[in-house]
């Protein structure tokens, strides 16, 4: 408590050896313990295999897997995403509306996703147009790839349609990498 | 030196550091063991596939997999033909499912995709799910030891190139030597094709035993009954040209319809098996069947 | 009268002005440190870290008298049980290996899902997809053991030293109780990986149940345990069940009667030290006085960072748990085992009783009599543990020294000898063969690993060395280049050569390249059919040759060829 005292020492000044070695050996055991929660974290981190949702999902060759510019998106629902073609590229884009986690529907007779929950619509690569969604579509990262696995392209981090050179390229879709869509601006038809 | 608690102390702190260290060394190789084991357990999966195949399998489609005329289709490199060919026609799913959902469900009827051929029976369902024999593990490493043949690579099965005997039943057979077909028979030599004869998949040696075609023990003695038999059609006049009618043209007689027929006038018995042989082989089976009194 | 904040209101501004930032910290630090250690100051637990001697009040008693967590544990400790003798630490080790079981078990318990259709897939994903998951699936492994082996010296060693003996008996009791508890938390463990090995082993343990008298009780004890009339999805459940919570809590429960009790009473003296008849254990004197915080402390956490360190170094270095082939209820392994701790009970199962009648030469009684499988697997059991219960209520000897409890000593000996050799019975090398040709075949290569001969022989051939061709004993010719093949055709060759039970034997040895990185490995042992030591002949006076074989496959990958 408060009180006027000045701060007590130990009968002996300075540091005897025990209690220097009693020091260390309480390091010691803070290093094991710190080596413990890196390994419960490490143990309980899933790990996702290709194919299964959170990890990667192979397509195949771009020029096959792929809509044409101009068509609705392909779904794809194990890996949960839509995969759309546009002029200024490809977008994967995941199944689940940004409002409050329903799977949106393709509407093609009005080109546009609309969700059947709370009425949010989204254009074709994902921006938003009406309803209380508060961003764009989220997307996940696309690599293509060439015939000996070389990352030859991928997403940026904004998650931009990425542009595809070459329709022999394989498509990836890495679903542990999700890229946020920008958020909402009303009055975009 | 020290005293007892700061001797415990120090024991404690190098028992502690140790574990650190040695927790330190699993964390630095971890990912190196994990794909050293996955690599292992793929291959103890090939393995238990492999026997599960010589068990049930090999039977109708062969001990290497080539398929056996009238028992199953081939599958290396069948199978992956196969595959390609549903892709190309819009089947969606993957081979190691295609290959599964067919090892677990069977089929319904008799697959006809191969238009040469004609199967006796049915792929039957395997898994226990479905009545068959099988747990779900086993057929995953049945499935396992399938794909391995694809990984592998295409099959290195270089036909050789060969006349075969086909259904001609005017060309002239060489002497034929019994113990040589005795040795096709059992599938010790391959015939000119480079695969094994399927004889005994379908026929035993044991008086009585119908598999699924009739025993041939004592065919010899069986043959010279059965061309002077009223309702014999075919055109065979002796014993020999009996068994060569019946290797090369089975559809020209076929003995007890109910039983060995596949549909009216088509027999069990393929009638491809001529493409597979020599002159040579052929003469040497007949040869060997001509043995069995 | 209204509570009033002392004048004025210390904040921490007002604090540090008047008196400095060092001491503000100290304070506030100290008060911290009072209240976690339940009352002992900061300078006061830094005179301990120093090994100073306690002031008078002496406060390092606080923890035990106002704290929680030690408020079970004694604040000293008579001398003469601080050393390794009497007690050996082992009921400490017995509830550390408990603690780090339950936080392992937890870990497991993650990514286990207790169904048949799952569980070994699980465990395939612990080893192979789960960073760390091996080293703790295997501390857990090891640990099981280690319980298993600490609480059965624990129990030994309160017999030896007579701290059984009253007042003590109903700590004695508890602890029987929590040995039964540790031996059916390892059992029902051991079904979870769902390979051969558990199904096995487990069916033959709840068979016993079944064997409980009456049958309609067995039925019925063996049907709960199972959940259905053999393993399967409803038995798994079950001891999942019983293995993460049932057992627990009832082991937690008794553990801390158990322990109470030992505190209550005291750690009991050597018993050379004491008077016949006298429990001095509570009444220490002031100078043999050893003191919980710090001694007894450090060496509590010296015990628990040994074990710790044994566990995690001997799991990475040196032990392994093993994982078998998948569970396949339809097809038993040769050379089934129990878990070494109850081979005793599969040595009783085999029943010594029968096998000494039928060594003597006498008659067996009938079966309405005598159920072999009854006695052996449940009443006898059944009265042992009774035995191990009710014991210290029927000994009337007060004394605790050793030379006045020979009987019970040499007794205590004797019931050591009979585990043991019971246990050896147990095994499977004991009065369980098949035919000679399938003992060769299992040697040489089984379809499961086996407890005699591990992988067998076959597997130590690294993959390049199996040469394909075909391999005749009689005549052996290996290639140049692989000297593990011919050691291997040679222990062959001499194996067969050797039986007096396949006369005239040889075998022949494929070895075919199926797939690429895939070899078919075929032995086929000859020999010839004798009756009463004369060879069988056929009908045309040749001699009848009998044919025995077995083919496994090899692949390159799959971790053979380095013992």
């Amino acid at each position: 408590m408060a009180e006027a005292q000045a701060i007590p020492t130990a009968a002996a000044p300075g540091i005897t050896r025990r209690e220097f070695l009693t020091y260390v050996w309480a390091a010691s055991m803070a290093l094991f313990m710190a080596e413990l929660g890196g390994v419960s974290v490490l143990f309980a981190l899933p790990r996702f295999k290709v194919g299964e949702f959170g990890g990667v999902f192979p397509f195949g060759r771009a020029g096959e897997v792929l809509p044409k510019v101009g068509e609705g998106p392909k779904e794809f629902p194990e890996a949960k995403i839509w995969l759309v073609n546009t002029e200024k590229g490809i977008l994967a884009i995941y199944k689940v509306c940004t409002h409050l986690g329903c799977l949106y529907k393709w509407v093609p007779s009005n080109f546009r996703f609309e969700c059947p929950c709370h009425g949010s619509k989204f254009q074709l690569d994902g921006t938003f147009i009406e309803g209380p969604a508060p961003r764009d579509l989220d997307r996940f990262v696309i690599y293509l790839k060439d015939a000996s696995g070389r990352v030859v392209a991928q997403t940026d981090p904004e998650g931009n349609p990425l542009p595809v050179p070459d329709p022999n390229l394989t498509i990836e879709v890495d679903t542990g990498r999700k890229i946020l869509g920008k958020p909402a601006v009303k009055g975009q038809a | 030196m020290f005293d007892l608690a700061t001797r415990r102390i120090i024991g404690a702190t190098v028992l502690m550091l140790a574990t650190v260290i040695t927790i330190g060394m699993v964390w630095l190789t971890e990912e190196q063991r994990m794909a050293r084991f996955e690599a292992m357990h793929k291959a103890k999966a090939i393995e238990n596939g492999a026997l599960l195949y010589e068990q049930y399998c090999a039977t109708c489609h062969g001990p290497e997999g080539e398929g056996v005329p009238g028992k199953g289709p081939s599958l290396n490199p069948g199978v992956f033909q196969h595959y390609e060919q549903l892709k190309a026609q819009g089947y969606a799913n993957s081979l190691r499912n295609f290959i599964k959902l067919t090892i677990a469900a069977g089929r319904p009827i008799r697959s006809t995709y191969r238009s040469e051929e004609v199967y006796a029976e049915a792929m039957p369902a395997w898994s226990q799910d479905f009545g068959g024999p099988m747990r779900p593990d086993e057929i995953e490493n049945l499935v396992e030891f399938i794909l391995n043949w694809q990984a592998a690579g295409p099959a290195p099965a270089p036909t050789p190139s060969f006349t075969a005997v086909g259904s001609d039943l005017t060309q002239p057979l060489p002497p034929g030597d019994p113990k040589r077909g005795e040795a096709l028979w059992n599938q010790e030599v391959k015939q000119a094709s480079g695969i094994a004869a399927s004889c005994k998949a379908c026929h035993s040696l044991k008086p009585g035993e119908a598999l699924v075609g009739p025993s041939m023990a004592g065919i010899a003695t069986l043959a010279a009954e059965r061309i002077r038999a009223p309702d014999y059609k075919g055109q065979a006049k002796t014993p020999e040209e009996y068994i060569r009618e019946s290797i090369q043209q089975p559809n020209a007689y076929i003995v007890e319809p109910d039983k060995y027929a596949a549909a009216p006038g088509v027999s069990k018995m393929p009638a491809t098996l001529g493409n597979q042989m020599s002159a040579q082989d052929l003469a040497d089976l007949i040869a060997f069947l001509m043995t069995l009194k | 009268m209204a509570l009033r904040w002392p004048e004025p209101i210390p904040t921490l501004q007002k604090e540090v002005r008047q008196y400095g930032w060092r001491r503000v910290i100290f304070m506030h630090l100290d008060e911290l440190v009072t209240r976690v250690t339940a009352g002992i100051p900061l300078t006061e637990v830094r005179n301990i870290i120093r090994g100073e001697p306690p002031p008078r009040p002496n406060p390092r008693v606080k923890p035990h008298t106002e704290g929680f967590i030690l408020h079970i544990k004694p604040s000293f400790y008579h001398e003469a049980v601080t050393r390794l003798y009497p007690t050996f630490r082992l009921g400490l080790l017995s509830f550390y290996l408990f603690l780090i079981e339950t936080i392992t078990g937890i870990f497991l318990m993650i990514f286990y899902t207790p169904s048949p259709l799952v569980a070994y897939e699980n465990m395939l994903r612990i080893l192979n997809n789960v960073p760390f998951g091996q080293l703790m699936r295997d501390i857990h492994r090891l640990g099981a053991e280690a319980m298993v082996v600490a609480v059965m010296l624990h129990m030994l060693r309160t017999f030896f030293t007579a701290s059984y003996k009253r007042p003590r008996q109903f700590t004695w009791a508890t602890g029987v109780l929590l040995l039964v508890f540790t031996l059916f938390l390892s059992f029902s463990g051991y079904l979870l990986p769902w390979d051969q090995l558990s199904y096995w082993a487990v069916t033959i343990g709840t068979s016993m149940a079944e064997a409980t008298p009456p049958p309609a009780l067995g039925r019925i004890v063996n049907l709960i345990l199972r959940g259905a009339p053999d393993i399967g999805a409803a038995g798994l459940l079950r001891f999942y069940l019983l293995h993460v919570i049932f057992l627990p809590l009832l082991l937690f429960f008794v553990f801390f009667v158990h322990y109470y009790k030992v505190v209550r009473h005291g750690l009991s003296l050597p018993p050379e030290m004491e008077a016949v008849g006298d429990d001095t254990a509570r009444k220490v004197p002031p100078e043999k006085r050893v003191p919980y915080i710090p001694d007894i402390a450090i060496q509590e956490a010296l015990w628990g960072i040994a074990l710790i360190a044994f566990l995690v170094i001997g799991s990475a270095f040196f032990f392994d748990a093993p994982l078998e082939q998948h569970a396949d209820p339809l097809n038993t392994p040769l050379h089934t085992t129990a878990p070494w701790y109850f081979l005793w009970l599969q040595g009783l199962l085999k029943d010594p009783f029968l096998l000494a009648l039928d060594r003597l030469g006498l008659p067996r009684p009938p079966a309405t009599i005598y159920n072999s499988k009854t006695f052996m697997g449940v009443i006898l059991p059944g009265l042992i543990l009774l035995f191990l219960l009710i014991m210290p209520y029927l000994d009337f000897n007060i004394s605790r020294r050793y030379r006045d409890r020979r009987k019970a000593l040499v007794a205590g000996l004797v019931g050591v000898a009979a585990w043991t050799v019971l246990t050896y019975m147990g095994t499977p090398a004991f009065a369980v063969t098949s035919s000679a040709d399938v003992e060769v075949l299992q040697e040489f290569m089984p379809l499961n690993p086996d407890p005699l001969y591990g992988e067998g022989r076959v597997r130590t051939i690294p993959y390049e060395q199996l040469v394909p061709g075909t391999y005749d004993t009689r005549n052996l010719q290996p290639p140049a280049d692989a000297p593990k093949l011919a050691h291997v055709l040679e222990e062959l060759k001499h194996r067969i050569e050797g039986d007096p039970h396949l006369p005239q034997g040889y075998a022949l040895v494929r070895i075919r390249e199926v797939q690429p990185g895939l070899k078919r490995f075929e032995i086929a042992i000859y020999w010839t059919k004798t009756k009463n030591g004369q060879p069988v002949l056929d009908p045309e006076g040749k001699p009848v040759i009998e044919e025995s074989k077995r083919a496994i496959y090899l692949h390159r990958d799959s971790g053979h060829g380095g013992e």
